[in-house]
């Protein structure tokens, strides 16, 4: 029986894990894809060691639920729109899922493979986490000592609380 | 390990910060000094002076140069914020960045203007002919005429201080230093006055025309440019 075959790139992971991604999932990755393109041909996969095989499997399953979407705008003004819209709750629930070391080890991931979509929704997680919350409120959604000493926090408040609205 | 402020680059938080508007930037600094640090950078308040239209007053750059303020009397609700952006050293704390400062110095003009803290003074009139020439140095006004005289004028009272009869002609330029008054007179001299009580110290003859322009270097020398 004929059986389309589909062109995969192989990357390998921190833990020497090789993982086969068909061609037009990896078009995701921006300024990488040229980079891939080459290695089509190649049977060497490419050593990302800065990405651990958990965080590849997500940014594959990520990728592929969004392969259809548009891409995103270039201009500026479209981008400006497209930022403020509303993380969908596919993502909100697959980008939390694993707790807050997952989410920033894949945000790391997304910059280093240059995935546009994933950074911008990772990033828009994150800073929903900070939103409208206190800085005590903030320090324990993510586990944070407060450091400062009694000098440094009063001039850290002079410098922030003057905002009215 | 979850402190994303440690473990993500700069520009990772920079996005993550895009996403929030400048009072919740606020909290953001205020959780830790990692947290303040990471939010005391210029490409996170570059943008924020980019969105209000503010980033003329970080290129001329004046508007980081404290001026001597006026007294409160000049505040009608005496609740005008007075902030100071001084760091002190002795802490783990960096010095505000530029783009911050501009976007503090800015909001707080335009706060205080929008809440009437400030009000226009009332028209100052002292002279009987064209004013060609003022200076100030927060506290005092000093305006020159065309009716040969000078009048030093209060900034917070609006009232007048005095008058100087002493020039052949036209002021042409006037220039505060210090505890002194320096003008250029269309009559060709530079004279210099003390500012408390409006004597003549003495006068400079050097051009033969009107003085239009005066500076001063290093607080030393004054430097006068005339017609001539």
């Amino acid at each position: 029986m004929y059986k389309k075959i589909v062109p995969q790139i192989k990357l390998e992971t921190y833990e020497k894990e090789v993982f086969e991604i068909d061609l037009d999932i990896a078009k995701k990755f921006g300024k990488l894809v040229p980079v891939l393109q080459e290695l089509l041909n190649d049977d060497k996969p490419l050593t990302i060691k800065t990405i651990n095989s958990g965080t590849l499997k997500k940014i594959i399953t990520w990728c592929t639920y969004h392969k259809d979407d548009p891409l995103p705008p270039e201009d500026d003004d479209n981008r400006m729109k497209h930022s403020t819209e509303e993380v969908s709750s596919w993502d909100d629930k697959f980008l939390q899922e694993d707790g807050q070391a997952a989410l920033f080890d894949l945000i790391s991931a997304a910059h280093t493979l240059d995935i546009d979509g994933l950074l911008d929704v990772a990033c828009k997680v994150v800073a929903t986490m900070i939103k409208g919350k206190a800085p005590e409120e903030i320090r324990k959604v993510f586990n944070i000592k407060n450091d400062f000493t009694q000098q440094e926090e009063d001039q850290v408040r002079k410098e922030n609380d003057w905002c009215e609205d | 390990m979850s402190d994303f402020t440690r473990y993500l680059p700069p520009e990772l938080i920079d996005k993550v910060l895009s996403y929030l508007n400048v009072k919740e930037i606020g909290f953001f600094s205020q959780v830790s000094v990692n947290w303040r640090e990471a939010s005391n950078r210029d490409s996170v308040w570059l943008h924020h002076c980019m969105k209000n239209g503010w980033m003329k007053y970080g290129i001329s750059g004046s508007i980081l140069h404290e001026e001597p303020s006026a007294k409160p009397t000049t505040n009608v609700s005496g609740t005008s914020p007075h902030f100071d952006l001084y760091v002190p050293f002795d802490t783990r704390l960096s010095l505000i960045c530029k783009w911050k400062h501009v976007y503090l110095r800015m909001y707080h003009l335009t706060r205080n203007w929008e809440k009437g803290r400030f009000y226009v003074s009332p028209t100052l009139r002292g002279h009987s002919q064209r004013v060609t020439a003022i200076d100030s140095n927060g506290t005092c006004l000093v305006s020159g005429s065309e009716d040969k005289t000078l009048v030093t004028w209060n900034m917070h009272t609006g009232s007048k201080i005095y008058t100087v009869h002493g020039h052949s002609d036209a002021i042409t330029a006037i220039k505060i230093q210090g505890h002194y008054i320096i003008t250029g007179c269309a009559d060709s001299a530079v004279r210099v006055f003390r500012i408390d009580n409006g004597d003549l110290e003495f006068s400079l003859f050097g051009h033969s025309g009107s003085v239009d322009h005066l500076g001063v270097i290093d607080h030393d020398y004054i430097i006068s440019a005339g017609s001539d």
